[in-house]
């Protein structure tokens, strides 16, 4: 009878473990409407990317994506995101459901040549990271969609204040997870987190 | 003194000379150069000094220590490439240093990176900074 009643409550603690969530939360703020309950969405967005080619959130539909906002003349905290960005590039370089974006917040000097050459000097395969170009105020617009700050001040070296968040998007355009892009011991987590999503 | 308290005190002794020994083999021997570093350099040749693809080059590189009169020359005037037609600077210059402060960033750099145990002088370094000033103007 012991036994039986220790037995039982192993059984309900590892059934508890079995059990839990794995699946990640949608970030960000979210409402009732009609009775249903409306997620926190990015906004629809068109971009060139460095190989001059239109990308749409759309076409990311069938893909999750990781995020993170930049300029290439940044002196301060771009490389260190941009090397976590590579650390998962390289993680997922043969999953063709992960992509990577980087929205330049700096599109005068961000053209697409200058982004062209800048990936080229990344060694990275233009079609799965697409370093996007357009317009300069709705790119710091939709930062804000992916909780990026991003403005522009004269007295900040580059002309350019922007967190170093890598965010992670679903096909649907829901925020799902993000990692400190200046901070490496935040990667794993965040990698962990992709493959929860493709799970999904 | 009493054998017991002898034994006492030689412990003491022994165990505080042990714990000066192990801190001071993890202290980093170039603390001011270090601070320089991670001001100053870190963010885009990482604090690992690797660098980030072709885009920054790493550090790594024994080529490097072998010319101290380049890397002091790169350091206090940058470097600038043409990029599609323009100008641009690749690397920012750094024209304030000091020779001191630039002795102490070469000896962590040749600690950290370089492992060649040379530690450079004052008056060495000075020189190649006047040198440096001397031939941009």
């Amino acid at each position: 009878m012991k036994y039986n009643a220790l037995l039982f409550f192993v059984f309900v603690i590892l059934y508890s473990c079995k059990n839990e969530s794995t699946e990640l939360p949608i970030l960000g703020n979210q409402y009732e409407e009609n009775g249903k309950v409306v997620h926190h969405k990015i906004r629809d967005w068109s971009f060139l990317n460095q190989d001059s080619i239109t990308i749409t959130n759309d076409q990311l539909s069938d893909n999750i994506y990781i995020a993170d906002f930049f300029f290439t003349s940044c002196p301060s905290i771009c490389p260190k995101v941009q090397r976590e960005m590579l650390a998962i590039y390289k993680e997922f370089e043969d999953e063709p459901r992960v992509k990577l974006i980087s929205f330049s917040i700096d599109p005068k000097r961000d053209t697409v040549g200058k982004l062209k050459e800048y990936a080229a000097k990344m060694e990275i395969d233009n079609s799965k990271w697409y370093m996007l170009t357009g317009d300069k105020d709705f790119t710091l617009d939709l930062a804000e969609d992916y909780f990026i700050v991003a403005y522009e001040d004269e007295e900040v070296p580059g002309g350019f204040d922007h967190s170093g968040k890598i965010i992670l998007v679903d096909g649907n355009g829901h925020v799902r997870s993000f990692s400190e892009g200046t901070d490496e011991t935040t990667t794993p987590k965040l990698i962990n987190d992709i493959k929860t999503l493709l799970k999904e | 003194m009493t054998s017991k308290h002898f034994l006492k005190s030689s412990f003491l002794f022994t165990s505080f000379s042990i714990f000066l020994i192990f801190s001071g083999c993890n202290h980093q021997k170039f603390p001011q150069g270090q601070r320089i570093y991670s001001a100053r350099c870190s963010n885009c040749h990482m604090p690992d000094g690797n660098g980030l693809g072709k885009l920054i080059p790493s550090l790594h590189n024994d080529n490097l220590a072998l010319n101290s009169q380049h890397v002091v020359c790169t350091i206090l005037n940058g470097i600038n490439a043409d990029s599609l037609g323009q100008t641009i600077s690749v690397m920012p210059a750094f024209p304030d240093m000091t020779a001191v402060e630039m002795t102490n960033l070469i000896n962590y750099l040749t600690s950290e990176f370089w492992k060649s145990g040379e530690v450079s002088k004052i008056s060495n370094i000075t020189q190649l900074v006047n040198d440096c000033r001397n031939s941009k103007k």
